[in-house]
């Protein structure tokens, strides 16, 4: 039974894939709808187009659902007897093809956007512009960003369960370092309260190579799953 | 196979306290055990380790020769059920019953409905929605159903009332008579529990006091009623428990084994001699100083 990919591992990712679909299936109707809205009622002025919106919601949507989940799956799990191995594995592939789906689904219906509405860039440094018909970078780029938020909510979330407020406020502010430089690897910057932008002005304003940015992207999630991963696996339950 | 545990010189730290320290037993064979103690003595510490829901501090637990933590063949034979805040749980009666017959490989989906139904569980409520004495119930049907081998429940009477308490009493009985197990009862309503448990293990303040069988425990415990003077005589120098004095007759509670003769001695005396029940005998034996204050 051990391994990566075991039975049980496979049972967690099928449960979290399913939970998140579901989850996921509520919200985007919404989304598309509010786009359609947004397109027919020229009082709202919001200068996103359907991909680069959606990146911004999703990204925001897997940073609060990773915390939630973080909170309340680990001990579901342990309690019923699944290791923290099995479970943060399961976690993570579950999540994975969830956002591999919702990006795929955000590609098509982009890609719908632009037959019936047209070519409309929102945003001056939006992705879609500056991946302007590469579906299959737009389609990893989206991928990558959404689970590494989605690892950062995790981080937050166990970083307060776990190790109480300070460490929480901790994994607070080195969230924020790991979110501007995933987002400045993709020239991408969320339009937070906090700006990131301005936070991140310190590194220098060139295009990065999508190479380098997938690869950067890789590494900051690496160091994200090997930090979850310490913290997790000999994680106490309390009763 | 029947049922092993063993704990070896286990201590857990908190912080900087001691929850418990240098404890070592084997609990050997299928067989119902109680573990008693009393408020904050390291009852549920104790309990979480062998669920592996934390690690020892010092010393190991072993099941059936294994270390029980983050290892998939032992924690899937475990289940713990404790008392626990379930206000925010948003799944189904049925969805928590789905959620545990995935990942317990004992489980039994015919028992499970056939408890709902003794316990007039609703499958399609939310779980929040249920009142605290149905949430236990709902804990019981998923420890019950799940048939581990190790099979744990700690105070998970919560809330129920009285004729719950004795379904869940009666079930438990039942289901370990046809499929024998290593349970593990920690109550504080212990009289309610006595008739069932084969072993008792007492922790207090986080030290083993005593593991024994039930029947030898409580052969120990001999309460002794006579006259004053002769009962200060005939049991100077036994641990008396707890003396009560009233006009000029004088009861006491011994503890311990009694030399041989002894309790002929008693008897020639006169004197009136009872068991001490389970629940009398925890007390004393926990009893500390300024407890009555």
């Amino acid at each position: 039974m051990s391994g990566f990919m075991n039975h049980v591992t496979r049972k967690v990712a099928v449960d979290i894939f399913w939970r998140l679909s579901t989850w996921m299936a509520w919200c985007l109707p919404f989304y598309i709808g509010f786009f359609i809205i947004e397109h027919f009622v020229p009082q709202i002025q919001i200068d996103l187009n359907f991909f680069d919106g959606t990146i911004q919601s999703a990204k925001v949507y897997m940073l609060v659902v990773g915390i939630i989940l973080a909170l309340s799956v680990p001990g579901a799990y342990i309690r019923n007897g699944v290791t923290r191995k099995n479970m943060f594995n399961g976690v993570f592939i579950g999540m994975s093809c969830t956002v591999g789906v919702l990006s795929l689904v955000v590609q098509i219906l982009y890609g719908l956007s632009l037959w019936i509405f047209g070519n409309e860039f929102g945003q001056s440094n939006g992705l879609s512009q500056i991946y302007h018909n590469q579906f299959l970078s737009l389609f990893l780029i989206f991928f990558l960003l959404c689970v590494i938020y989605f690892a950062i909510g995790w981080l937050i979330g166990l970083a307060f369960s776990r190790y109480g407020f300070l460490s929480g406020m901790f994994s607070i502010a080195l969230s924020i370092v790991l979110v501007g430089l995933s987002e400045y690897f993709w020239n991408s910057y969320m339009k937070l309260p906090w700006r990131l932008d301005l936070l991140m002005s310190w590194l220098p304003d060139t295009q990065i190579l999508f190479v380098t940015g997938f690869v950067g992207s890789a590494v900051i999630l690496a160091l994200l799953i090997a930090l979850l991963h310490m913290m997790i696996r000999r994680m106490p339950i309390k009763p | 196979m029947t049922t092993e545990i063993k704990a070896d010189h286990v201590s857990l730290r908190l912080g900087n306290h001691n929850v418990l320290s240098d404890i070592s037993f084997q609990l050997k064979g299928d067989k119902i055990y109680g573990l008693l103690g009393r408020n904050g003595a390291g009852k549920t510490s104790l309990l979480s380790l062998l669920a592996s829901f934390r690690e020892p501090t010092e010393g190991t637990i072993r099941i059936n020769d294994e270390m029980p933590f983050e290892n998939d063949r032992v924690m899937n034979q475990v289940n713990f059920v404790y008392a626990k805040d379930q206000s925010n749980e948003t799944e189904t009666v049925k969805g928590m019953l789905e959620f545990a017959e995935r990942y317990r490989p004992n489980w039994n989906a015919e028992y499970a409905l056939k408890l709902v139904k003794r316990f007039k569980l609703p499958l399609d409520q939310k779980v929040d929605a249920l009142s605290k004495g149905k949430q236990s119930a709902l804990d019981v049907v998923i420890g019950l159903a799940s048939r581990t081998s190790v099979t744990i429940f700690d105070e998970a009477y919560l809330g129920m009332d009285a004729p719950a308490r004795s379904v869940f009493y009666e079930e438990l009985i039942k289901d370990y008579a046809e499929h024998p197990r290593c349970m593990i009862l920690s109550t504080h309503l212990i009289s309610e529990v006595a008739s069932l448990i084969e072993e008792v293990m007492i922790i207090d303040c986080g030290k083993l006091l005593l593991h024994e069988s039930v029947d030898t425990f409580m052969s120990h415990g001999l309460s002794v009623t006579g006259p004053a003077e002769k009962v200060d005589q005939l049991t100077s120098g036994l641990h008396l428990l707890k003396q009560q004095q009233l006009g000029r007759t004088k009861s006491v509670m011994i503890y311990g084994q009694l030399e041989s003769g002894r309790r002929a001695e008693f008897e020639s005396a006169g004197f009136e001699l009872g068991p001490i029940g389970l629940q009398e005998l925890f007390i004393y034996l926990t009893e500390h100083e300024g407890d009555e204050e």
